[in-house]
C-alpha cells in the first residue's frame, strides 16, 4: 500500500482481521478496554475517599493542609503539559518528523522524571514528619482517626498513581527506542498510539487527585 | 485431513499454541481440575456435618474446609470455566472467523490463570485461609492464616479475567464474518460478550479489594479496620460491587449455553430471539445495581437496604424473560431427548426454583431471617450448580463431537445426568429447610435436632459426586474410544457445526459465507 | 451514522494541523489555573465540588483532544463513558450508605 506515501513498510495484517483498518480498530478498541479496567482499579479507592471524607469532613480538611500545595500544583501542570508533548509525539509521527517525534518524547519522559522526583520530595517530606501510613502513622500535629485515614488513601492513591506513572514511563521509552530504530513510523504507528492513551490516562487520575489532596476547602 | 489436534504435535506445540481451540482445551482441564479439588473440599464438609458433634475435622480446619471450597470453586472454577473453555473453542467460530482478536494475549490469559491458581494452592497448602470466601474485615486482617497469599493469588487469576473479557469484546465487535450482523449472531455470542462486559468492568474492583486486604493482613494498613477509624462495611462495597456481578459472570454463559441446546434439540428457532439478545445486556447492566443485598445486615443505611432490595428484584424480571422464552421455544419444536437436553431441563427445574428463592432472599425484612443461615447457600447452590454446572455439562456434551470428533456413550451420559441432577436436588432442598429453621451457614457443629436433614444432604452430595465420577469416566473414555462422530450429528443450524469435526487450525476450509441465520430450521442445514 | 474502521484510519493518516492540542493545553493550564484561584474563595463542599467538576471538564478535554475521542466510533466512546460511570455509581452506592446512616 503506498496510497499513504509514508516511509516504512506497509504493517502486516494478521490472519483473524479481514482488513488494516478493523486491526487497528482492534488494538485502539482494546487499549481503551484496558484503559477502563485501569479506572475501574481506581474506583474503588474513590469510593473510600468518598466514604471518609463524608465521615471525617473536617479532619480531611485539615490534613489537606499539610500537603505541600506547591509540589502538588507543579505536577498537575507537569502532567498536563506532559500529555500535551505526547500528543505532539503522535501528531509528529503522522506526519513523519522522526526528529520532533523523538523530541516530544524526550520531553514528555523528562517531566514524567520530574514528577516523580517532586513526588519523591514529597514522600520525604512527609516521612520526615511522621506522616506513614496505616498503623504506621506518627504526625503528632495531627493525631486522631480522620487524618490517619486521609494519609492512608494519599499514599494508596498517589503510590498507585506513581506505580502506573513507572509503567507510563517504560511504556513510552520502549516505544521511543522502536521510533529511534525505525520500527515504529508514519505507516504503523500503533505502538506509540497506545503508548500516547495510557500516559493520558495517568494524567487524567492526576487531575482528580490533585484537587482531592491538596485543595483545601476554604 | 488434519485438524487442530493433529496438525501439530508434542508438548510444546501445545503449550505454547496461539489457537484459541486449544487454549480452549488447556483451560477444560484446569478448570476441571479445580472443580474436582473444589468437590473434594465440599464433600469433607457435607461428611463432617453428618453428625452434631465434631467428627474428623477440628473448628479451625473445618473453617478452612469452607473456605477452600468457596475460593477455588467461585474463582478457579465458576467464573471462568464456561468462558475459558466453550468461548475460546466457539466464539471465533461462531462468528465465522479463524481466532480471537488478540490470540497470543489469549494464551497469557491461560498462563496468567495458572500462576494465580498456584499462587492460591500454595496459600491453601501452607496454612491454609480460614475467612470464608468473602474475606470480610476485620477478622481477615488479623486471621493467623495465609490470606495475604490468597487474596494475592486470587488477584492474579482477576487479571486472567480481565484479559480475556477484554479479548472477547474486540473480537465480537472487530472479527465478525463480513455479512454477520449483531442480531444474527448465535445467542452464546450475546451472552459470552455479556459476561465479558461485566469481568472487564467488575474485575479490577474485586482486585483493589482483595489488593487492600492483602496489604492489611501483611502490613497493618488498617483502612477498614474499626480501631484506626475505619469501617469494615466498606470493605464489603468493594468486595460485593464485584462479586455481585461476579453471579452474573457465572450465569450467563450458561444460560447462552441454554439457547444453544434448547434450539438445537427442539429444531426451532428462539420464540423472540431479541427477548433472549438484550435480557443479557439488560442482566448485565443491572446486576451492577444490586451489590447492597448481601449487607442487608451489615448496618448500611435504610436508604441502601430499601434502593438495593428493589433493584435485586427487578434484575430477576431479565431472567425471567429467557426462562418463559425457552419455555415458548419448546413449543411446535421437534424434542429429542439427549443428554444435553436432560441437563436443560434440570436446569429449568433448578434455575427457577433457585431464581424464585433468589427473589425472597431480595426482600429485606424476610432476608433478616435468613441471611447466614442455610437458606442462603442453598439459594446460590441451586443456581450455581443447578444452573451453572448443569450447562457446563450439558455444553460438555453438545459440543463434544465437534471439539474431538467422537460421541459419548448416550446411555452413560442420561444416567450421569440423571445422578448429578437427582443428588444435587437431594443435597440442598434439605438446605433450604436447615436454613429456614434456624441454622446457620459455615458453622462446625450444630443442635441434634437439625441431625437428620444434614444426613439427607450428605447422601444427596455422595449420589452428585458419584455422578460426576460415572460422567467423568465415560468420557474420557469416549475420548479415546467413542465412535467417530460425523460434521453435525445434532443438525444443528449454529454455525460452528459448519466446520469440519474437528475443525483445522483456522476453523473453516475457505472463509465462511453467512447465507442464512444461526437458528433457521426451517431451511436446510446448507 | 457511525464511522467505519477504515474512515477513522483515513483521518488518523491525515493529521491535519496540530493547533487543537495546543488550545487544549492553553484550555487545561486556564482551567488549573482557574481551580487553583478558585479554592481560594470557595467554602466547604462546596469548593469540593467545584474543583472536581471542573476537573471533569479538564479530563473530558483530555479525552476528546489529546486521547481523539472526537474522532473515534461509537464503541471506542461507549467504553469510555460506560467506565466513568460505573466509577460514579460505586462513588455514589458508598455515599448513600455512608452519608445516610
Amino acid at each position: 500500500m503506498t496510497d499513504h506515501g509514508h516511509q516504512g513498510p506497509a504493517p502486516r495484517v494478521a490472519i483473524q482481521f479481514q482488513d488494516l483498518a478493523k486491526q487497528e480498530h482492534a488494538a485502539h478498541f482494546g487499549m481503551w478496554l484496558f484503559l477502563g479496567s485501569e479506572l475501574l482499579l481506581f474506583a474503588g479507592l474513590f469510593g473510600l475517599y468518598t466514604a471518609y471524607r463524608t465521615r471525617y469532613a473536617t479532619a480531611f480538611a485539615e490534613a489537606v493542609h499539610h500537603n505541600a500545595l506547591w509540589i502538588g500544583t507543579t505536577n498537575v501542570v507537569i502532567l498536563i503539559v506532559s500529555s500535551f508533548t505526547v500528543a505532539w509525539a503522535v501528531h509528529s509521527l503522522r506526519r513523519d518528523r522522526r526528529r520532533t517525534t523523538l523530541w516530544s518524547l524526550a520531553i514528555t519522559m523528562l517531566l514524567g522524571l520530574l514528577f516523580l522526583v517532586f513526588k519523591g520530595i514529597e514522600y520525604g517530606i512527609h516521612f520526615r514528619d511522621g506522616v506513614f501510613p496505616g498503623h504506621y502513622y506518627a504526625y503528632q500535629e495531627m493525631p486522631g482517626h480522620g487524618a490517619q485515614l486521609f494519609f492512608t488513601l494519599y499514599y494508596f492513591m498517589t503510590g498507585l498513581h506513581a506505580l502506573h506513572m513507572i509503567g507510563g514511563l517504560a511504556a513510552i521509552g520502549w516505544v521511543a527506542a522502536r521510533v529511534a530504530r525505525g520500527k515504529t513510523t508514519a505507516a504503523y504507528p500503533i505502538p506509540l498510539e497506545l503508548g500516547a492513551l495510557y500516559w493520558h490516562l495517568v494524567d487524567s487520575i492526576w487531575i482528580f487527585l490533585w484537587p482531592m489532596f491538596y485543595l483545601t476547602t476554604g | 485431513m488434519t485438524s487442530y489436534l493433529t496438525e501439530t504435535t508434542g508438548i510444546k506445540s501445545w503449550l505454547l499454541t496461539k489457537d484459541h481451540k486449544r487454549i480452549g482445551l488447556l483451560f477444560m482441564i484446569a478448570t476441571a481440575l479445580a472443580l474436582m479439588l473444589g468437590g473434594v473440599f465440599a464433600l469433607l464438609i457435607r461428611f463432617e456435618l453428618v453428625s452434631p458433634g465434631p467428627d474428623f475435622l477440628d473448628g479451625l480446619t473445618y473453617n478452612r474446609m469452607f473456605t477452600h471450597h468457596g475460593v477455588v470453586m467461585v474463582f478457579l472454577f465458576m467464573v471462568p470455566v464456561i468462558p475459558t473453555v466453550f468461548g475460546n473453542f466457539f466464539l471465533p467460530m461462531m462468528l465465522g472467523a479463524p481466532d480471537v482478536a488478540f490470540p497470543r494475549l489469549n494464551l497469557a490469559s491461560f498462563y496468567v490463570y495458572c500462576a494465580g491458581a498456584a499462587i492460591v494452592l500454595a496459600a491453601l497448602w501452607f496454612g491454609g485461609i480460614d475467612t470464608g470466601w468473602t474475606f470480610y474485615t476485620p477478622y481477615s486482617a488479623t486471621s493467623p492464616t495465609s490470606v495475604a497469599i490468597a487474596a494475592f493469588g486470587v488477584f492474579v487469576v482477576g487479571v486472567s479475567s480481565i484479559l480475556t473479557g477484554l479479548n472477547f469484546i474486540v473480537t465480537v465487535h472487530t472479527l465478525r464474518a463480513k455479512n454477520l450482523r449483531w442480531l444474527e449472531m448465535p445467542l452464546f455470542v450475546w451472552a459470552i460478550y455479556a459476561t465479558a462486559i461485566i469481568q472487564v468492568i467488575a474485575t479490577p474492583v474485586l482486585g483493589m479489594s482483595l489488593l487492600l486486604v492483602a496489604l492489611d493482613h501483611a502490613w497493618g494498613l488498617g483502612i477498614f479496620d474499626p480501631s484506626m477509624g475505619g469501617d469494615p462495611v466498606l470493605f464489603q462495597h468493594l468486595f460485593w460491587f464485584y462479586s455481585h456481578p461476579a453471579v452474573y459472570i457465572m450465569i450467563l454463559p450458561a444460560m447462552g449455553v441454554v439457547s444453544e441446546v434448547v434450539c438445537t434439540f427442539s429444531h426451532n428457532r428462539p420464540s423472540s430471539y431479541r427477548a433472549i439478545a438484550f435480557s443479557s445486556l439488560g442482566i448485565a447492566f443491572i446486576g451492577f445495581l444490586t451489590w447492597g443485598h448481601h449487607m442487608f445486615v451489615a448496618g448500611m443505611s435504610v436508604v441502601d437496604v430499601g434502593v438495593f432490595g428493589i433493584l435485586s428484584m427487578m434484575v430477576a424480571i431479565f431472567s425471567a424473560i429467557k426462562v418463559f422464552t425457552w419455555t415458548l421455544t419448546l413449543k411446535h419444536g421437534r424434542i429429542r431427548f439427549t443428554t444435553p437436553m436432560l441437563y436443560f431441563f434440570g436446569f429449568m427445574f433448578l434455575f427457577v426454583f433457585g431464581g424464585m428463592t433468589g427473589v425472597a432472599v431480595a426482600t429485606s425484612s424476610l432476608d433478616v431471617h435468613w441471611t447466614d443461615t442455610y437458606f442462603v447457600v442453598a439459594h446460590f447452590h441451586f443456581i450455581m450448580v443447578g444452573g451453572t454446572l448443569t450447562m457446563y455439562l450439558a455444553a460438555i456434551h453438545y459440543w463434544f463431537p465437534k471439539m474431538f470428533g467422537r460421541m459419548y456413550p448416550e446411555r452413560w451420559g442420561l444416567i450421569g445426568a440423571a445422578g448429578v441432577i437427582l443428588g444435587f436436588i437431594f443435597t440442598f432442598t434439605p438446605q433450604f429447610l436447615l436454613g429456614n429453621a434456624g441454622m446457620p451457614r459455615r458453622y462446625w457443629t450444630y443442635p441434634p435436632d437439625y441431625q437428620w436433614l444434614n444426613v439427607a444432604s450428605t447422601a444427596g452430595a455422595t449420589i452428585l459426586a458419584l455422578g460426576l465420577l460415572v460422567t467423568l469416566g465415560y468420557l474420557i473414555w469416549a475420548l479415546f474410544k467413542g465412535p467417530k462422530a460425523e460434521r453435525n450429528p445434532w443438525g444443528s443450524r449454529g454455525y460452528e457445526w459448519l466446520a469440519p469435526t474437528p475443525p483445522p487450525v483456522h476453523n473453516f476450509e475457505a472463509p465462511l459465507e453467512i447465507t442464512r441465520g444461526p437458528y433457521d430450521y426451517h431451511l436446510p442445514e446448507t | 451514522m457511525d464511522k467505519t474502521e477504515s474512515q477513522v484510519m483515513a483521518e488518523r493518516e491525515h493529521p491535519g494541523s496540530g493547533g487543537k492540542y495546543v488550545f487544549a493545553l492553553i484550555a487545561l493550564l486556564c482551567l488549573t489555573a482557574l481551580t487553583f484561584g478558585l479554592h481560594y474563595v470557595t467554602v466547604g463542599e462546596l469548593g469540593m465540588i467545584v474543583a472536581l467538576t471542573i476537573a471533569a471538564v479538564k479530563v473530558t478535554i483530555v479525552g476528546l483532544v489529546f486521547m481523539e475521542l472526537r474522532r473515534s466510533m461509537v464503541a471506542t466512546r461507549t467504553v469510555a463513558a460506560v467506565a466513568v460511570v460505573f466509577v460514579v455509581l460505586l462513588c455514589l452506592g458508598v455515599f448513600a450508605d455512608v452519608g445516610f446512616r
